[in-house]
C-alpha cells in the first residue's frame, strides 16, 4: 500500500467516506468529522504510520490538505 | 459500594462537574430533544415538569448511590451531562453522554475522561457496560478506542471495559488531548 492509500485509508475509516470525497475535506465540514471524529482519525493515521503526533499537529490538523503537509513537514512521510 | 456526597463538585481539565439538580430540568429537556444530538439517545417528554419529576425520583437512586448524574459547566455556562447507571456491587452503566452544539471543542471528550475518572476512582474493581447506537459513527469508532465490543446487533454495539483496560486504552488519548493522567 502506498503512503497516499494509507493516508486515504486513515480518513475513509474514520468518516466511512470514499476517496473520491476526500479532496477538500475541512474539519466540521461533514458531520463525523467532530471532535469525536478526530480522535479517530489521529488514531489511524498514527497507526497507519507508526507515528506519534505531536499536540499541535493533531489541533492544526483541519483539512485533507492541511494533513498531507503536516505529515510531510513534520514526521518526513512523502504522500 | 462507594458513594459521592450529594454536594460532589469537581473542577478538571477547565470543567467543573456536579450532580444534576431539579433546576437543571430546562437545560437537559432542550439538550435531549435537539433534533440533532436527540438521534442516538432515548427519547425524553418535553415536558420540563415530567422531567423534573424524573430528577426527583433519580435523586434517591443518587442517594442510595445507584445513579450519578453528572452536569458539565465552563464559566457557569451549563454545557452538557453524563450519566452512570445501574450500579452494582460490581458492574455499572454509562451513557446519556450529550453535549451543546456551542460547547468548545473536546469538551465532551473531556467530560467523557472526566467522567470515567470518577467512576474507576470509585468502583476500580467493577465492569462497566454501555452501548452505542450503530448509526453514531464517530462515537462507536471512539468508543472501539477504549473499550472492548462484547457482542453487536442490528442497532447498536454493546461495550464492556474495565479500570485497567481503560487506562491502558485511553493513553492515547490523554496525549491527544496534552493531558497528564
Amino acid at each position: 500500500m502506498t503512503n497516499l492509500e494509507k493516508y486515504n485509508k486513515a480518513f475513509c475509516d474514520a468518516f466511512e467516506t470514499t476517496e473520491d470525497k476526500l479532496v477538500g475535506l475541512k474539519y466540521q465540514e461533514i458531520e463525523l468529522w467532530d471532535s469525536v471524529g478526530h480522535m479517530t482519525l489521529v488514531a489511524n493515521l498514527e497507526d497507519e504510520f507508526d507515528i506519534m503526533m505531536d499536540t499541535n499537529d493533531i489541533i492544526d490538523l483541519s483539512s485533507y490538505e492541511i494533513g498531507k503537509e503536516i505529515l510531510k513537514s513534520n514526521y518526513g512521510i512523502e504522500l | 459500594m462507594n458513594k459521592l456526597s450529594d454536594n460532589f463538585e469537581l473542577n478538571r481539565y477547565g470543567l467543573r462537574v456536579r450532580l444534576v439538580r431539579e433546576t437543571d430540568a430546562e437545560f437537559i429537556v432542550q439538550l435531549r430533544t435537539n433534533n440533532k444530538l436527540s438521534r442516538f439517545i432515548n427519547k425524553t417528554d418535553v415536558d420540563i415538569e415530567k422531567q423534573k419529576e424524573w430528577i426527583e425520583l433519580y435523586k434517591k437512586r443518587e442517594a442510595e448511590g445507584l445513579e450519578y448524574y453528572f452536569i458539565f459547566s465552563i464559566d457557569g455556562e451549563r454545557m452538557g451531562v453524563y450519566r452512570l447507571y445501574n450500579i452494582t456491587d460490581n458492574s455499572f452503566s454509562s451513557g446519556s453522554w450529550v453535549f451543546s452544539p456551542f460547547a468548545p471543542k473536546n469538551t465532551s471528550i473531556l467530560a467523557h475522561l472526566i467522567t470515567n475518572e470518577i467512576a474507576w476512582s470509585l468502583f476500580p474493581k467493577s465492569t462497566q457496560y454501555f452501548e452505542t447506537k450503530k448509526e453514531n459513527i464517530s462515537v462507536v469508532r471512539y468508543n472501539m478506542m477504549l473499550a472492548e465490543v462484547i457482542k453487536d446487533d442490528e442497532y447498536a454495539y454493546y461495550f464492556k471495559n474495565t479500570k485497567t483496560l481503560f487506562e491502558k486504552k485511553s493513553k492515547r488519548i490523554y496525549r491527544m488531548m496534552q493531558l497528564s493522567v
